[in-house]
């Protein structure tokens, strides 16, 4: 099945004071929990003296959870700008390779744990560089690689880096996971959605990470595509073009209008 | 230089950042001064004579982006390094602290281990 013709969810769609109000909102959120977050880490690390070992769990578990608040507060921001073509994106070369070995690394230390390979496959036609926004690229890498490992208890998880015809590149990751139901490939794009199984194998997951994914691979101009089967295990196919131009081409301006968001 | 020779002047506007920014210099025996504006911090410098700048780049009146740009007019304070801290993270935002002429670049909460061994390699 093809996920990317999905119903989209019920989506709210937000005027610009309503953005410009969660933004701010955003930013209020963050502020305080950055304090509580820094100070256990101080804490755990004992810089405020030495801890039993009963509180530097407990120290850790609020830091934990903290670093979790953070990361959705950021994602909801996120979907929310997606959604409403709210982002303000960057248009500059970003080279393939490196941005994916990057975040292939970042997930080594999890994949290890749980005895997972992980297989690169660049393919000789793949382009060394696109045009887009590193970010969203990054993110949408990201995701996936995350759910891959995730979601797969043991096997393996290869990925491909391909073209996909002219002006077109393919990511593909294939795991050997816990697989999606039929009935359930839609709506694991949509906000806030979480299979039964994702919370028991990503107890941590805030159901936005595939739902941004789709945002972020719409405002590109590309597909995502998932194939799975429960028990074997998915893949997952985004399909870009190489050349991502910002919609709205302004250049970068350090004072611009995001850096409401960026505090 | 040593890390007790540090003087780090922290431009913040929220008191309890301030704080925890603070108290990871101190556990680490660095001096550090903070102002909660940039025209504030641009005051200070003279009596505080500071060797780094730990600059928010969201503030109230003039942003972080505008007191570097300020200090960096101004012979006294033209080759003071500043470093730039935000708690969005953004491959973006980073790239963009670091052509503005910010020497280093840390997304919030930050980590009080490498927060310092960074500047480490800022402040020669």
């Amino acid at each position: 099945m093809n996920a990317t013709d999905a119903e989209h969810s019920p989506d709210v769609q937000f005027n610009t004071d309503q953005l410009a109000f969660l933004r701010t909102m955003g930013h209020e959120l963050r502020t305080p929990l950055n304090s509580i977050a820094a100070t256990c880490e101080m804490m755990a690390n004992a810089v405020y003296g030495e801890l039993q070992p009963g509180q530097h769990k407990a120290f850790q578990r609020i830091l934990r959870n903290s670093s979790r608040l953070v990361k959705l507060i950021n994602d909801v921001m996120l979907y929310i700008r997606a959604q409403a073509n709210a982002m303000e994106l960057d248009s500059r070369t970003v080279p393939l390779k490196p941005l994916l070995t990057e975040q292939v690394a970042g997930l080594r230390e999890q994949a290890d744990a749980k005895n997972l390979t992980i297989e690169v496959i660049i393919e000789p036609e793949t382009v060394e560089n696109i045009a887009g926004d590193p970010d969203q690229v990054a993110y949408i890498v990201n995701e996936i690689l995350v759910n891959a490992v995730s979601f797969t208890a043991s096997g393996s998880i290869q990925v491909r880096l391909g073209s996909a015809g002219p002006e077109r590149w393919k990511l593909t990751v294939t795991d050997t996971g816990i697989g999606i139901a039929p009935e359930n490939l839609a709506r694991v794009f949509v906000p806030f959605w979480r299979s039964v199984e994702s919370k028991q194998y990503a107890p941590t997951g805030n159901g936005l990470g595939l739902a941004i994914v789709r945002e972020f691979v719409r405002i590109m101009g590309g597909t995502v595509d998932l194939q799975s089967q429960v028990g074997q295990g998915t893949t997952v196919t985004i399909i870009l073009p190489t050349v991502i131009s910002a919609p709205n081409d302004s250049p970068a301006e350090p004072s611009g209008p995001d850096t409401a968001d960026t505090k | 230089m040593k890390q007790n020779e540090w003087r780090i002047l922290v431009i913040e506007d929220e008191p309890d950042s301030i704080e925890v920014v603070r108290e990871m210099f101190e556990y680490n025996g660095i001096q550090s001064w903070a102002a909660g504006t940039a025209e504030d911090a641009l005051k200070m410098i003279p009596a505080v004579q500071p060797n780094v700048f730990v600059v928010d780049l969201t503030l109230p009146g003039m942003d972080g982006w505008t007191f570097l740009k300020t200090v960096r007019k101004n012979p006294a304070t033209a080759n003071i390094p500043a470093v730039a801290m935000t708690a969005f993270h953004s491959i973006n935002l980073a790239r963009q602290a670091i052509e503005a002429g910010f020497a280093a670049y840390f997304p919030k909460p930050l980590d009080s281990t490498s927060f310092v061994r960074e500047l480490a390699k800022i402040i020669l």
